[in-house]
């Protein structure tokens, strides 16, 4: 191989290692919601949730514990 | 059924493997190649529609084996120098504070080598005096890069850091222990240094003028015929080499002093200190990590990066060269 070649060929490795970091999507990582202790909460502790927070918001001086809507399913706060 | 396959131009497609080659591989044989440390000869066997990593790695093998290794053969050494090209990125010891990617090349001393020195050391004081000492002290010179050297001198430091308490002698490490100091385990300066003339070890020696380098020379060529002439041109030229520059491969920056001891003196037999050195290395070993290289050459992977460096590489190697030559006169000398 030409001397020329050889430098042409590793220049072109060069050149596509740096456009390929410059073109390269930035990748975003997705935030990961966590809750209580680090666990993560799926569709099912979700609803415990929401019906928590709605009967907390109707009566804001409410003292005892909650019922909670899926009996099976008790929020972590709890 | 058999298929036909299609013919190739031999050209088309190229395949160029040069995943398992890191970026530092491509830009230090790039800029070898630009310098002409790559002969076209290297070149011709390769084809241009296959490359390897391992053909990069033996074009720059090759390429520094070319430009640095006739000071990297010793006869008695076994000092060697390494390229290292960290593959990781985050091989923080060779990134530059800019954040430049560097390779390196690493000195290390390898096995130490037994010596005894007494004999052509006591002839040459006898020669001259003067000439004795001042010839183990350009030996030493080169040595102080691998820690401290195992010479006689080198010794008597040692006891007076590991068992003196700094002093010249146990006095002061004795009198801590008051009635009971004949029992204490610390090494006497007379049974140590039993039948070595205190020129070989100590450092200030009142009434003796020291030879200069100047007339170190002069009385080198002026020796020349005698069994240790050999000896003293050889250090004569050890220590012109040394006063070149002071170029020699920086130690690591983020340990102490290496403790790496390419040659082992006795005086009158090759164990002579070994108790003492023995010491010194197991309470080195105790303080830690040792730093990975005597010393360390390090670049970036450009035309310019090589051309600063190579003095560097080159001059350790010439030091290193000139040390092993004066280490196999002493070995060759016959009194």
């Amino acid at each position: 191989m030409k001397r020329s070649d050889f430098e042409a060929m590793v220049e072109g490795v060069l050149l596509d290692m740096t456009t390929d970091m410059v073109e390269r999507p930035i990748k975003k990582e997705h935030a990961k919601k966590r809750g209580i202790g680090g666990l993560i909460y799926g569709e099912a502790e979700r609803t415990v949730a929401n019906a928590v927070s709605r009967l907390a918001a109707a009566n804001p001086r409410i003292n005892k514990p909650l019922v909670a809507p899926v009996p099976e399913l008790v929020p972590p706060c709890f | 059924m058999l298929l036909s396959l299609p013919v190739l131009a031999p050209e088309v497609p190229a395949v160029i493997e040069f995943s398992p080659a890191g970026e530092r591989h491509l830009r230090l044989v790039l800029a070898m190649s630009r310098m002409g440390m790559i002969l076209d000869e290297d070149l011709a066997s390769l084809r241009r529609t296959r490359m390897s990593a391992n053909a990069i790695r033996v074009l720059i093998e090759k390429g520094w084996q070319r430009a640095v290794s006739g000071d990297y053969e010793y006869k008695l050494l076994s000092a060697y120098a390494r390229l290292i090209l960290p593959s990781e990125d985050d091989a923080q010891e060779f990134i530059s504070e800019d954040g430049t990617p560097l390779v390196g090349v690493a000195i290390n001393a390898g096995q130490p080598e037994w010596m005894t020195i007494g004999p052509v050391f006591k002839a040459i004081e006898e020669l001259h005096p003067g000439l004795g000492r001042k010839a183990l002290k350009v030996l030493e010179s080169p040595l102080c890069h691998f820690g401290m050297p195992h010479t006689p001198g080198g010794a008597f430091e040692l006891c007076q850091q590991l068992y003196w308490q700094g002093e010249e002698d146990e006095t002061t490490a004795l009198e801590e222990w008051g009635d009971e100091a004949d029992d204490a385990d610390i090494p006497r300066r007379a049974v140590m240094f039993d039948g070595i003339p205190e020129w070989a070890y100590l450092t200030h020696l009142e009434g003796q003028h020291p030879i200069a380098d100047e007339e170190f020379h002069a009385l080198a060529v002026q020796y020349a015929a005698h069994p240790a002439g050999k000896l003293l041109s050889a250090l004569s030229r050890l220590l012109t080499i040394e006063a070149e520059s002071d170029l020699f491969a920086p130690a690591h920056d983020g340990y102490g002093w290496s403790n790496e001891p390419p040659i082992v003196c006795g005086w009158d037999t090759e164990q002579d200190f070994d108790a003492i050195f023995d010491d010194n290395y197991r309470y080195y070993c105790e303080s830690g990590e040792e730093p990975p290289w005597v010393g360390c050459v390090k670049f970036a992977c450009t035309e310019e990066g090589i051309a600063n460096a190579l003095p560097s590489i080159r001059h350790t190697g010439s030091v290193l060269s000139a040390l092993d030559t004066a280490l196999n006169e002493i070995r060759n000398f016959q009194p």
